[in-house]
């Protein structure tokens, strides 16, 4: 077999029983594979009312024809279960090396079921798979983990899948981890694998993948690697990594200042990828057979953290715990916190988000030190967020309220309408640290429809609308308009959502970095279709291919629907379509600017078909994407979606 | 990846002549893998003549044909440059992908100037070079902070 390996392995914690299903050809044209293939089981096995922590929810871990081959940035994982936080469709993906790993020993999927009596973990040494236990490392740090489970099994370069202790604890956007730093982090699945007192999956693989054209494939991954070498994009992300975004961000008004009150702050330099390379950079890593490298390893060298070393931070992994809490005088606080929310196993988008919430909540008076437990939640306190961020991990005192996710939290606080404007969520997840006041409406338009809530960056991941300055003439190559490429205007954005949305999806199904093809526009399409056909010898049209991003989307958009969530939700929080951008940074170029979400919606739906009143997929294009018992299912719930006593319903989370 | 599919047609890191081995926890890597020795310990201890210096390419190769998998210059190579194969069980090792105009693949693929490869001449001038501008480097650093 090319390309793929060609099973899944099925692991049922509460049994014991380790299943290897194959994978017919027929299953892999349609799902591809990682997204495609987690998509399709959490449809059909996770019903919509089950709660995401019930012993017989499935967490799966998916790779793609291409994962371990020398394509462009091949080692990405998707995880996906039924989200602990927005209570719908939830999946999140991670780079490194495991998913190279998973292929070479053998399986295209991992899924894991039932749920363990004691802590365990997962050794997959090739076909050979042991449930082992774990009591030694339940609640230690995924670094120090990672060493002992090497130690035990004697193997230094064995890839390690692991959760924090924040994930034990069930914290709500819990994360994963492999190869120690590289995180899956959105959507709280890392509580999902806690509840099933699974700490890792340890992998080995001996095997290799076969290419059915190897020179063919060889000769269009050449072309690809030589061109990364002079795109412009590929040098900002190596010598800065994603913080290269900061200044930019500062400039054009979009970086989140106090829970995105303001869009910058006149001292975002000194957290900028400048200053970190020239500051704290240890040196730069690249996960699987990556062009870019956009990974840091940094080692703070004074003050009061000095010594502390981690891999990363990441743009969106440093702005939550740094200017939107209101931190940005010393940045070693930034690191340092960066390197907690790691270390604990803790979503830094989520953690952020949710004590940036509470400080506002505090500054609005909506709750005082008494609800607190005696913390005063001032902007930039380094003191308080430190301590809240442990105490989330660990679930102590305020801790606790706020493990349960922004929404979750202030309907246990109390706070009524008024609490929920504040939180900047769609569906129960927190937005990431990008204001679409500035950085594009078309972001904005992905926020308020993305498939997996609070759908941030990674949905569409549209910067088409930003590639403007570096790629002259793209958006006409691909969408036939030169005019979206300016962020802030409404012209265009409703197909570049939807084009990029599908094209995203089919990336996460070959399970490729979305940086090789959605920030560096080097390997467009045609590129990904070309190599994806030599791998696996397969004749994919570039329709057939991109239908296969449409069915995925348009089956995870289905989950929602089966949860009551259409066109109601389709919302961003109101901060953005009421607040006019303020002025805070000399040059900004974005003051005054709202989100017109409401002229881009319906224009989305056109494209999408999705019906006007209730948002759900028509009956129509699910039939045309092969995905009838999907219309079947949600055929008898567009009536309840507009009965009366739905519509009274406000939803911030399922 | 390049090496193994350039190589075999496939894919795997098993049959990739070099390797870079990791520590995540601490941020270390290192590349394993033939540096080119004039005197090569591999071709010195092999009893069979299989690992031989190739003077044309300044590197020593492996003779499937002749290799009985005795591992002997997998014991002496100094930088871990021999790897064992995983079906066939003999040593193979770089052979600078011979023939290819742009030179090995993982110099030509490498994104960040980790792998590079040069005649030991210009190398040994480079070095030097790359002295002088650490040095060059470390006083403009100097003054910028400053």
């Amino acid at each position: 077999m090319y390309g793929w390996a060609g099973q899944r392995l099925r692991i049922d914690l509460s049994k014991g029983d380790i299943i290897k299903e194959p994978l017919s050809l027929e299953y892999r044209r349609k799902w591809i594979g990682g997204r495609g293939f987690n998509s399709d089981i959490i449809y059909n096995e996770v019903s919509p009312d089950m709660d995401p922590f019930d012993p017989k929810a499935r967490v799966c871990f998916g790779v793609g024809p291409l994962n371990g081959t020398a394509a462009p940035s091949t080692g990405r994982v998707t995880v996906t279960c039924k989200s602990p936080l927005t209570g719908g469709f939830g999946d999140s993906s991670m780079g490194g090396h495991w998913g190279a790993e998973v292929k070479y020993a053998g399986y295209d999927q991992i899924i894991v079921q039932g749920r363990a009596k004691k802590p365990v973990y997962i050794w997959i040494d090739d076909d050979k798979v042991e449930i082992r236990d774990a009591a030694n490392i339940w609640g230690k740090f995924p670094r120090d983990a990672d060493t002992m489970i090497k130690q035990e099994l004697k193997d230094e370069d064995i890839h390690i899948m692991l959760i924090g202790p924040a994930g034990e604890n069930l914290v709500r956007f819990a994360c994963t981890f492999n190869d120690v730093w590289r995180a899956a982090g959105r959507t709280g699945h890392g509580a999902v694998i806690g509840s099933k007192n699974l700490k890792g999956i340890a992998t080995r693989g001996s095997g290799s993948v076969k290419i059915a054209r190897p020179k063919e494939f060889f000769e269009i991954c050449n072309r690809l690697r030589q061109a990364f070498k002079n795109d412009p994009m590929k040098m900002g992300l190596y010598e800065y990594g994603s913080l290269c975004l900061i200044n930019i961000a500062n400039r054009d008004g979009w970086l989140p200042w106090k829970n995105l009150q303001y869009g910058g702050t006149p001292l975002a330099n000194n957290m900028s990828g400048e200053t970190h390379a020239k500051t704290v950079l240890k040196h730069r890593e690249g996960c699987y057979a990556c062009p870019i490298c956009c990974g840091r390893f940094t080692s703070i060298k004074d003050g009061r953290w000095a010594g502390e070393e981690f891999g990363g931070p990441e743009y969106e992994h440093a702005v939550p715990t740094g200017p939107r809490v209101g931190i940005i005088e010393d940045a070693n606080d930034i690191w340092h916190n960066a390197r907690l929310t790691n270390d604990l196993g803790m979503d830094g988008i989520e953690t952020g988000g949710v004590i940036s919430v509470a400080m506002e909540w505090y500054q609005r008076g909506l709750i005082t030190a008494k609800d607190t437990g005696g913390l005063e939640l001032e902007w930039g306190d380094e003191k308080v967020v430190d301590q809240l961020i442990q105490d989330i991990a660990y679930r102590r005192g305020f801790g606790d309220i706020l493990a349960e996710g922004g929404d979750r939290a202030s309907d246990k606080l109390g706070l009524g309408d008024k609490g929920h404007y504040y939180t900047i969520t769609t569906r129960g997840m927190t937005l990431p640290g990008d204001d679409p006041r500035g950085l594009g409406f078309g972001y904005g338009l992905s926020f308020a429809v993305g498939t997996r809530g609070g759908c941030d960056h990674l949905r569409s991941l549209c910067c088409l609308e930003l590639s403007g300055a570096l790629y002259p003439g793209l958006n006409t190559k691909i969408l036939g308009d030169e005019r979206p490429a300016k962020p802030v205007t409404t012209v265009g954005k409703p197909y570049m959502v939807y084009y990029e949305e599908n094209q995203k999806t089919v990336t996460d199904c070959l399970n490729v970095c979305c940086f090789t093809t959605h920030w560096c526009y080097t390997v467009l399409t045609q590129d990904q279709l070309d190599y994806f056909n030599a791998c696996t010898g397969m004749d994919m049209s570039i329709e057939e291919f991109l239908e296969v991003g449409e069915r995925v989307y348009n089956l995870e958009r289905a989950y929602w629907a089966r949860q009551m969530s259409g066109a109601r939700e389709d919302v961003v929080p109101e901060r953005f379509t009421k607040e006019p951008m303020p002025q805070h940074v000399d040059y900004q170029t974005n003051v005054g600017a709202t989100l017109p979400i409401n002229e881009m919606l319906p224009k989305y739906y056109k494209y999408r078909d999705y019906e006007p009143g209730t948002g759900f997929p028509s009956e129509r294009k699910l039939k045309q994407l092969g995905l009838d018992y999907v219309a079947e299912d949600i055929r008898p719930l567009r009536k309840r979606y507009m009965s009366e006593s739905e519509q009274k319903k406000k939803k911030y989370y399922y | 990846m390049g090496c193994s599919l350039y190589h075999e047609g496939e894919c795997s890191k098993l049959l990739s002549r070099i390797n870079v081995v990791r520590n995540e926890r601490y941020g270390e890597s290192f590349v394993a893998g033939c540096d080119l020795c004039t005197d090569p310990p591999c071709a010195a201890v092999c009893p069979t003549g299989a690992c031989a210096l190739d003077p044309r390419m300044g590197i020593a190769k492996i003779d499937a044909n002749k290799c009985i998998g005795c591992k002997e210059c997998l014991i002496h190579c100094p930088f871990g440059a021999i790897s064992i194969h995983p079906i066939t069980k003999k040593s193979f090792k770089c052979d600078l992908c011979e023939g290819r105009t742009d030179g090995p693949v993982c110099a030509d693929w490498c994104p960040s100037g980790a792998i590079t490869w040069m005649s030991p001449e210009i190398a040994a001038k480079a070095k030097k070079r790359h002295k002088l501008q650490e040095r060059i480097n470390a006083a403009t650093m100097a003054k910028e902070v400053s």
